[in-house]
């Protein structure tokens, strides 16, 4: 049989489909890193603000092109959404927390944007924390997409205190149906309400730093499609290696094969 | 051949719990409601994607050279990487394989 056979046609497409998929997702994945490397790398916290709704909707992904921008946002808080995120280091290094309110983009009942207030002492409990005020508010601040799982546990899952700003634990607190953007924005400034009340204003440093993790596992997974790609090229080249060889080579003992033998003519 | 065997039921194992678990995850990831608890499970699950790739790798390995000097032929193979990708399947793979081998190695019966 020649490699070329048709009996071997079945073997080559799905060796071409396996090693075309395999090499599809690898770069996919290694496109998904290089994009996160280059986001990471432009600094827009510099840039002139613009509205939030013209960086992203509140159902859309977290855009690339909006990671640290500085968006105005324009709203009524939902006092009933507040909590306090624990594990943000101030700039002294002291542990401490964030104040996070959602804002309504727009309307009171429009879908709503969680917002870092400010920055406050680890020992603040969250009745301590001054209420946001009520009425139509205007502010700026960096744009963030909502934090993942930093793998610390949330040590009372009754209180108000998260150990990271992410979106789907706030969507409990508030009532049903209150849409939330899939970002968080930290005020450049504190409102002059909670600064006589001690807030002090919250920066980007305090970020965890979980970024680094998410690109690597992108990463990780294009090294793995790769080596199955050429794994799966591997082995059509033995199977067609195999069944193009003249006469499967007989060892001693091996049973099969020696079966395989024409007898010789009595 | 006994510890090649050995290491192979252990990956299969590993493999097959790995994918059971991942795929839950991720039904519960993607079929409930974003914000309930479960959903939030399913969402927590996912990096267990990135370890059942890697040792999905080594059982691949694992397989080939088990396949190779028990002279199987590559489909034989072949079901026995794609039982690493389908959930459930490789339970029954396994068996199937530890069955095969025995009857081909009356030794390994011992094992």
């Amino acid at each position: 049989m020649r490699w070329w056979s048709v009996r071997l046609w079945g073997a080559h497409l799905l060796a071409l489909v396996l090693v075309g998929i395999a090499v599809g997702m690898g770069a996919w994945q290694y496109d998904a890193w290089q994009t996160r490397r280059a986001a990471e790398r432009v600094d827009l916290t510099e840039s002139d603000p613009v509205p939030i709704t013209d960086v992203l909707g509140p159902d859309d992904p977290f855009p690339t092109a909006g990671l640290g921008r500085p968006v105005d946002v324009r709203g009524t808080f939902l006092d009933e959404g507040s909590v306090l995120v624990s594990g943000r280091p101030g700039d002294d290094g002291t542990d401490g927390r964030w104040v996070v309110t959602p804002l309504t983009v727009g309307g009171a009942d429009a879908p709503a944007v969680p917002v870092v207030r400010g920055w406050v002492t680890a020992d603040t409990d969250p009745d301590d924390v001054p209420a946001p005020p009520t009425g139509e508010v205007e502010l700026t601040g960096w744009l963030q997409p909502t934090e993942a799982a930093g793998g610390e546990v949330d040590e009372d899952p009754g209180d108000r205190v998260l150990p990271d700003l992410r979106i789907a634990d706030l969507v409990q607190l508030l009532d049903d149906g209150q849409d939330l953007y899939g970002a968080y924005v930290i005020a450049q400034q504190p409102l002059p309400a909670d600064e006589a009340a001690g807030v002090v204003g919250a920066s980007l440093d305090q970020l965890p730093q979980a970024g680094r993790f998410t690109g690597l596992r992108n990463i990780l997974y294009a090294i793995e499609w790769w080596i199955f790609a050429a794994f799966a090229a591997f082995l059509w080249w033995r199977y067609v290696r195999d069944a193009t060889a003249e006469r499967p080579a007989v060892e001693p003992g091996d049973e099969a094969a020696a079966e395989d033998v024409v007898p010789s003519k009595p | 051949m006994t510890r090649l065997f050995n290491v192979y039921r252990v990956l299969a194992l590993v493999v097959g719990v790995l994918l059971v678990v991942g795929t839950v995850g991720s039904v519960l990831k993607y079929l409930l409601e974003d914000g309930t608890a479960l959903q939030q499970l399913g969402d927590d699950l996912t990096p267990i994607w990135l370890v059942h790739g890697w040792i999905y790798i080594v059982y691949v390995v694992v397989a080939f050279l088990l396949t190779q000097k028990a002279r199987w032929t590559i489909p034989q193979l072949g079901l026995m990487l794609v039982a690493g990708l389908i959930p459930g399947l490789i339970f029954w793979v396994e068996r199937r394989v530890a069955q095969r081998l025995r009857e081909d190695n009356p030794e390994l019966s011992r094992a």
